[in-house]
């Protein structure tokens, strides 16, 4: 349960990337990779409750979950992984071993202001 | 209107690491950023390589733990140079913490300096530290399933350590199955199999260390 902090850190980039003459912000979309270890339920709590009497109160807060890749070491066969399924250390297609890839992002994408 | 960003969520934080790793290196001091779920054994793990390092070294831990100072005074009683972060609830420790331990340190090279992070397999993984290296420290009564059930965590480690293999045997657990959790998720990280209670293993992770720390 880190979403306190990293509410945080969203409404600190977010405040910083507004212009001074129109600060009131009205939206903020952020990608979360699968394995950025952020909950979107507890995320949004927390930027609710933190932007109270800033800016950014009552802004939406869009959430694009970004998954994660398990590629195949030989056959290279690609499969989504979303972070929460079983994660089979094994191919589907060949039995070799996978590795994971990607699903660390964690960026405020993009901010909209009145 | 729309702007575009596109900025780490974790920028203000990853800067500060990078100014606590600047400020070890300066000293000649590696920083190793210790991770596990509670109760795997990372004190008493801490607590052997401190043994068994070259006394020559001058060696500091860092302990995070949401409460008391049990690791902390347990080390000091030692003689081994340390200093407490409580969190009172957070469930990682973050850069900002590290450098505030940091100067309750006394801290001089050559050496290594760790940092015992909260015990916790999700949220520590975000946060850089300003280390240079990070062990994740996994244990035989946990189950051979970690890996696959905290990719994120075994994902960013530079070793994997698997504590407390003197229970092999006596508890559910497959060492083919652990290592290939790992490797899916690391394909490069070595696996150091230990015993912190009877020393087994430690040896290995020395040797490791000391050439890693060189980097």
């Amino acid at each position: 349960m880190h979403e306190g902090a990293i509410a945080e850190s969203i409404l600190r980039v977010a405040m910083e990337a507004t212009p001074k003459d129109r600060p009131k912000i009205t939206r903020v979309t952020v990608v979360a990779g699968a394995l950025s270890g952020v909950e979107n339920e507890p995320l949004l709590l927390w930027f609710g409750h933190l932007s109270k009497g800033t800016p950014a109160e009552g802004a939406t807060m869009v959430i694009t979950r970004a998954a994660a890749r398990l590629v195949c070491k030989d056959c290279r066969q690609r499969r989504d992984y979303d972070g929460a399924g079983p994660l089979d250390p094994r191919c589907a297609v060949c039995g070799s071993n996978v590795s994971l890839e990607g699903g660390d992002e964690l960026y405020v994408e993009s901010v909209e202001v009145e | 209107m729309k702007i575009n960003v596109r900025k780490n969520v974790l920028s203000d934080n990853d800067q500060q690491a990078l100014t606590n790793a600047q400020r070890l290196a300066g000293l000649g001091i590696s920083g190793v950023n210790i991770l596990a779920s509670p109760g795997a054994g990372k004190t008493t793990f801490i607590v052997r390589l401190l043994q068994a390092l070259p006394g020559e070294l001058n060696n500091a831990v860092v302990e995070g733990d949401v409460a008391s100072s049990i690791d902390t005074d347990r080390i000091i009683a030692l003689g081994f140079a340390a200093t407490q972060i409580n969190t009172g609830g957070g469930c990682h420790l973050d850069a900002s913490m590290v450098a505030s331990a940091l100067d309750k340190l006394t801290l001089r090279g050559p050496g290594f300096l760790f940092i015992e992070n909260i015990g916790n397999l999700i949220c520590p993984a975000d946060f850089r530290l300003g280390e240079s290296l990070r062990l994740v420290v996994a244990s035989v009564p946990e189950g051979d399933d970690k890996p696959v059930k905290y990719p994120a965590i075994f994902r960013l480690a530079d070793a994997v350590v698997l504590n407390k293999i003197d229970l092999l045997g006596h508890v559910e657990f497959t060492m083919d199955n652990f290592v290939a959790g790992v490797r899916a998720v690391n394909a490069a990280a070595p696996i150091f199999e230990v015993s912190a209670r009877n020393g087994a293993g430690i040896d290995k992770v020395v040797e490791w260390l000391r050439e890693a720390g060189k980097r």
